[in-house]
């Protein structure tokens, strides 16, 4: 005898159509039953159906009938909520039908509440793929402050050059020694801006202008007011090979002496890279710039330091002379008045993009820095005697280089390298 | 709870369940056949075990598709109960064809059919059979 079935709960189907649907699903499944011939046909493997439903009825022994009775339940319930599932995925105008439609159809049915546990297992465990990869970008957010190291904290020796110059000074042209250091790397810039980049890296120059300002103590001030009163003798000076080669000697110096650690010595070189485009302007930026960190206490240098490696923000020099923060993001690189800058991860490929007669000069410098820092041991004078000689070689080159200059870079490079093969 | 691919129903079979109850232009995802591979494991799991905590309240050691029918019922489950009965009707009606069909044959050909029937001995299989028509019967008294 057939049995009337039950009234729908349309309260909690979504469309009166989805009813429809169903309705008509379990009237074809009556059909099907009633048609079936063969009852051995199984849509789910027998050994499967057992072992998942020993699972849960303990000691209880299955009637014979029980596999192809589950087999059959399971392909019932398969399909029904395959098609409230696509009647779900048909609301959203798809034609592919997504988890989302099954948890959705699930919950439109009140029978199915005991579901609802598995979805939410089944979400979780395809959420744990994107948490592994946080952590990963986690790990590497935490590592980027452990590599970036504190400023090398080594007192400038100031000594006299070594090299005589070919034109007599005048005294009028040469400022105190005392005050004489910071002058070096605009002159020097100037006179060799052809062979440099126009994106210096703006973080190892501060590092610079730190080391610098720790050099000179509570000489700051006196910095600042040198530089304002004696502009007019940097240009001067600049017109002269002979005079440049006077004073690039302490430049020199100052390389070898400031610089034992070979990132120091990659700051310096982006320290000049700075002033080649705005020389002027840029002197007066720098030595502000030292003038500030000298009044800052001594204890904050280090944060400082290590939150411009890894802010968000960027810190460059423009033609106003001051200082300024832009946003992360904000693309800078194209502007011709500001100095590009460059993060600490395209630092190398930057560093590529510089040409050859550049990178020449420098690696010789590097070469002689590294070779004074390996001969440097616990005793004192061996320093120094190693320093002068590097200072000495690197001079007699870099003064060649200049007389040399029609000859062609590729010489002279070739020359600098056979010398410190 | 299932625990591993080895207690879940086989992905392939679910899927291709699942297609030949949608229109032929409807497409599944990988994660969809996933997740009612989970869900048809879980409501087997789930209705079977509330027909054996029915067989073990009447002290029956042996689960058979009328408990199954019951259960679904009392879970609101109404639509398969009904369904699920009239194919168990069907199934016992072919069962019972073959076997009259066997038992007009010899003795042998009775117990060799007996034999991959039930896949016991004769004895158990034969008293198994009549419980169930017993069972069967009581069942079918409170619904007329």
């Amino acid at each position: 005898m057939e049995q009337t079935l039950d009234v729908p709960r349309s309260l909690r189907l979504p469309t009166p159509k989805a009813q429809q649907q169903m309705d008509e699903f379990w009237r074809d499944r009556q059909k099907e039953i009633e048609t079936t011939k063969d009852f051995s046909e199984h849509a789910i493997p027998m050994a499967r159906l057992k072992k998942i439903a020993s699972s849960q009825k303990g000691n209880m022994m299955m009637s014979f009938d029980m596999p192809a009775f589950l087999s059959k339940m399971c392909e019932l319930f398969v399909q029904e909520l395959a098609v409230r599932a696509w009647a779900s995925a048909q609301s959203h105008n798809r034609c592919i039908i997504l988890d989302t439609d099954i948890a959705e159809a699930i919950a439109s049915t009140e029978s199915y509440d005991f579901l609802v546990d598995i979805l939410h297992n089944h979400r979780e465990k395809h959420k744990s793929t994107p948490c592994s990869t946080l952590t990963t970008k986690r790990c590497r957010l935490v590592d980027q402050p452990s590599t970036s190291r504190p400023p090398y904290q080594h007192q400038l020796p100031l000594f006299a050059p070594t090299y005589t110059p070919a034109i007599p000074i005048t005294p009028s042209l040469m400022p105190p020694i005392s005050h004489y250091i910071p002058f070096q790397y605009p002159s020097l810039s100037q006179e060799v801006s052809t062979m440099m980049a126009s994106a210096p890296i703006v973080n190892r120059s501060m590092l610079l202008i730190h080391n610098i300002a720790r050099g000179l103590g509570l000489q700051g001030n006196n910095i600042s007011t040198f530089a304002n009163n004696n502009i007019p003798d940097n240009i001067i000076g600049c017109s002269s090979p002979a005079v440049l080669a006077s004073m690039m000697s302490p430049a020199l110096l100052d390389v070898a002496g400031a610089s034992l650690n070979p990132p120091n010595s990659h700051s310096i070189c982006t320290m000049n890279m700075i002033n080649s485009s705005d020389p002027s302007g840029s002197s007066i930026g720098d030595i502000n710039v030292a003038n500030q960190a000298s009044l800052a206490p001594s204890e904050h240098f280090n944060p400082a330091i290590l939150q411009e490696s890894s802010c968000p923000s960027f810190l460059y020099n423009n033609n106003n002379d001051t200082i300024v923060v832009v946003p992360e993001g904000v693309d800078i690189s194209g502007t011709m008045d500001v100095a590009g800058l460059v993060i600490n991860g395209q630092e190398e490929e930057h560093e590529r993009k510089t040409n050859v007669e550049q990178n020449e000069i420098y690696e010789s410098i590097d070469i002689g820095i590294i070779n004074a820092s390996v001969a440097d041991g616990n005793k004192c004078s061996i320093r120094w005697d190693e320093l002068g000689t590097a200072d000495d070689s690197l001079l007699d080159k870099f003064l060649e280089e200049f007389q040399a200059r029609n000859d062609g870079v590729l010489h002279s490079g070739i020359v600098l390298h056979e010398d410190h093969s | 709870m299932t625990n591993g691919q080895d207690n879940l129903l086989p992905i392939a079979n679910v899927g291709r369940i699942m297609k030949d109850g949608l229109p032929p232009q409807a497409k599944i995802s990988k994660r969809a056949k996933e997740t009612i591979q989970e869900c048809a494991t879980e409501f087997i799991s789930f209705v079977t075990g509330e027909a054996s905590e029915r067989c073990r309240r009447e002290r029956r050691k042996t689960v058979n598709g009328d408990d199954v029918c019951h259960a679904m019922r009392s879970l609101g489950l109404d639509h398969y109960a009904d369904a699920m009965h009239r194919y168990l009707q069907r199934y016992r009606e072919g069962e019972e064809l073959a076997a009259s069909l066997n038992s007009s044959s010899s003795a042998a050909a009775a117990a060799a059919a007996a034999g991959s029937r039930g896949g016991g001995a004769i004895q158990i299989d034969v008293r198994a059979e009549l419980s169930i028509f017993r069972s069967g019967n009581n069942q079918g008294r409170p619904n007329n």
